[in-house]
């Protein structure tokens, strides 16, 4: 596929990149007690045919009235005609977002952002190590790899929440472990669990992974960012092998509102995929 | 292009000849109370080379509850309505060369930060003439010959006009200015016009300079600099100077419900509430008083350069006059200045 990078950008200028499409929310699916995956399909079907996106890149999902938020898009672009996202309750916009119904109407710009460089990953081994809601950003591109799996070696996934009723995708588990190894691990867990009790940080000092022809993607909160990246580099990982997405407060999406800079980068149109070897130049302040 | 005068008599002549097709926007004057800019209509007096607007430019180009679109929600009618962005072309007349610099600042974030341009700048910006006053009365608080070249500065302007006494200097810059200036009413230069417009230039190039490392202030200041936590020590967070400063405009977006019709609109915000940065899930990557301050000063000083190859202060002074605890960035950046490279 070769993008018209030229024409793109005449595109980009002309738009109006504020304005909303309008779509509906095709599907609910209540994932925890706190977190729910969105279906939305846009109304116009010429849109739904042409729109497409990159894994990692994300999108402002509008619910009129109370406002905008930003949400990655957790689904893949190899599966067309929707797009998913999935929703943490925590303020304002979010809560209008649990109370909608399927058929409600949203409004959606999207894509907005870089993705994960996963045409340089070709031929390698990944390792997905993920945490909480961190999962979703990783479920677009984990998904896109298994949905184009001969184009890379093995992919292994380890995922931890809080207790087993914080795991996210659960219907999706099964599909994932036919061509991938998934690791699971909860911080505490319950008379039914049978998987790993730890951190995230600890499981992955158990797993050790040797980084030989490897790619490491985290997302998480920043405190198990931390620890992981400390683990990576004592299994030998180079900062280059290492893959994140930022989060910022982000308004604009567009790299106009000034609110997602990190020093010169702003994380709505430098990132939010970052190689840990950019981040490392970045002022901490993250 | 040759260079015009004008009778100040006349003045009232070419603002209403300029009306006819332009919305024409000056100050009214300073002294009056707080001013900002008006749309005259070509009626009002005014006196174009007034003192600095109290209010920067971007009171026009990025108003401050500026409607982005109306979403009407009836069941089954859902749409959204655009406002209207085929605006008349406007001039901007009686700003100054630091205002005017401040739109060149504005130009690299609207237009080109990222692959997106803003829509509703652009409209308004692809249809603005800029009259440009040049300083004969700098206020305490100015700084911009420190900050920059403002023979570099004017060429952001397309007519430079110079108050004479009786009569103004008036300099086309671009073709657009240029066909600003119709009419039998201006005449040739006399060389005692152009010998009193150079020296209210050379008396603006003359104006005390404080110590300041010009672009290379990107590559000495420092991150753990302990002037951060000084200045944020008297620092009350209350945002005045990002709100009256000419190339802050940052912004926040916001739903508003009338009815049946959501009205979504942007308005000012600032890197300097704790709210700024704040996301849903409680983390705050700024969440120390010392770090808005600095993010204030780096963003125009040092991310600004590094990013566009311009310093996004241009010495205004608002900030300076403004600020209720006399926080003052002249004092900081010369502080910067004395650092060794």
């Amino acid at each position: 596929m070769s993008i018209d990078t030229e024409q793109m950008k005449i595109e980009m200028q002309t738009q109006n990149p504020y304005l909303p499409q309008l779509a509906v929310v095709e599907k609910i699916i209540k994932e925890t007690w706190d977190t729910k995956t969105f279906r939305t399909v846009f109304l116009d079907e010429g849109l739904r045919e042409t729109f497409t996106y990159e894994p990692g890149q994300f999108q402002e999902v509008s619910v009129f009235g109370a406002g905008e938020s930003t949400f990655c898009l957790a689904s893949t672009p190899t599966r067309q005609g929707y797009v998913e996202f999935s929703v943490k309750r925590v303020g304002v916009v979010t809560d209008a977002l649990h109370d909608l119904s399927e058929g409600s109407i949203v409004g959606v710009r999207a894509p907005f952002g870089n993705w994960f460089p996963y045409e340089e990953w070709k031929g390698k081994d990944l390792w997905f190590i993920g945490g909480g809601i961190g999962m979703a950003p990783m479920r677009s591109i984990l998904n896109f790899c298994l949905d184009n799996r001969s184009d890379y070696g093995e992919i292994a996934t380890i995922y931890g929440a809080r207790t087993p009723g914080d795991l996210c995708y659960k219907d999706e588990f099964d599909e994932w472990r036919k061509t991938s190894a998934l690791y699971l691990t909860v911080d505490a867990g319950d008379e039914n669990w049978l998987g790993n009790v730890g951190f995230v940080p600890a499981y992955l000092m158990d797993l050790a992974p040797k980084p030989e022809n490897v790619i490491a993607i985290t997302c998480g909160p920043p405190i198990m960012i931390k620890f992981v990246l400390q683990n990576l580099k004592e299994l030998g990982f180079q900062d280059e092998q290492i893959y994140t997405t930022l989060e910022m407060k982000m308004k604009c999406g567009v790299g106009k509102c000034g609110r997602c800079n990190i020093g010169t980068k702003f994380v709505c149109i430098d990132g939010p995929v970052f190689s840990f070897a950019e981040i490392k130049d970045l002022p901490p302040e993250f | 292009m040759a260079d015009k005068v004008i009778a100040k008599t006349d003045l009232r002549k070419w603002l209403a000849g300029m009306a006819a097709d332009h919305d024409v926007i000056a100050p009214i004057g300073r002294e009056a109370g707080p001013a900002t800019w008006k749309d005259i209509n070509g009626t009002q007096d005014i006196d174009i080379t007034a003192n600095q607007m109290v209010m920067a430019a971007k009171e026009f180009l990025l108003p401050v509850h500026d409607v982005l679109f109306r979403f009407h929600t009836r069941k089954g009618e859902e749409r959204l309505e655009v406002p209207d962005l085929t605006n008349k072309s406007t001039v901007m007349i009686g700003l100054r060369l630091c205002d005017v610099r401040a739109i060149s600042v504005l130009d690299a974030v609207y237009y080109n930060q990222g692959p997106f341009r803003d829509a509703y700048y652009a409209a308004r910006r692809d249809k603005l003439a800029l009259v440009a006053a040049v300083c004969d009365d700098p206020r305490w608080s100015c700084f911009c010959t420190t900050v920059g070249d403002l023979k570099e500065w004017k060429l952001g302007a397309d007519v430079l006009i110079t108050d004479l006494g009786d009569k103004i200097y008036v300099q086309p810059v671009t073709e657009k200015g240029e066909g600003l200036l119709q009419g039998d009413f201006f005449s040739s230069p006399s060389e005692d016009d152009v010998r009193k417009k150079s020296e209210v230039w050379a008396n603006l190039l003359a104006l005390p300079k404080r110590p300041f490392a010009g672009k290379d202030i990107s590559k000495i200041v420092s991150w753990d600099d302990p002037v951060w936590e000084e200045q944020a020590r008297k620092c009350i967070g209350c945002g005045i100077c990002t709100f009256m400063c000419p190339t802050c405009s940052c912004f926040d977006i916001q739903d508003e419900t009338t009815g049946s019709v959501i009205e979504r609109y942007r308005c000012r915000d600032t890197c300097q509430f704790s709210d700024f940065t704040m996301m849903g899930a409680g983390h705050n990557p700024r969440p120390e008083k010392k770090m808005r301050v600095r993010q204030r000063v780096l963003h125009k000083f040092k991310y600004q350069v590094e990013q566009f190859d311009l310093i996004g202060c241009t010495g205004c002074g608002r900030c300076v006059e403004s600020c209720p605890v006399n926080i003052d960035i002249r004092g900081i950046v010369s502080h910067i200045a004395a650092e060794p490279l």
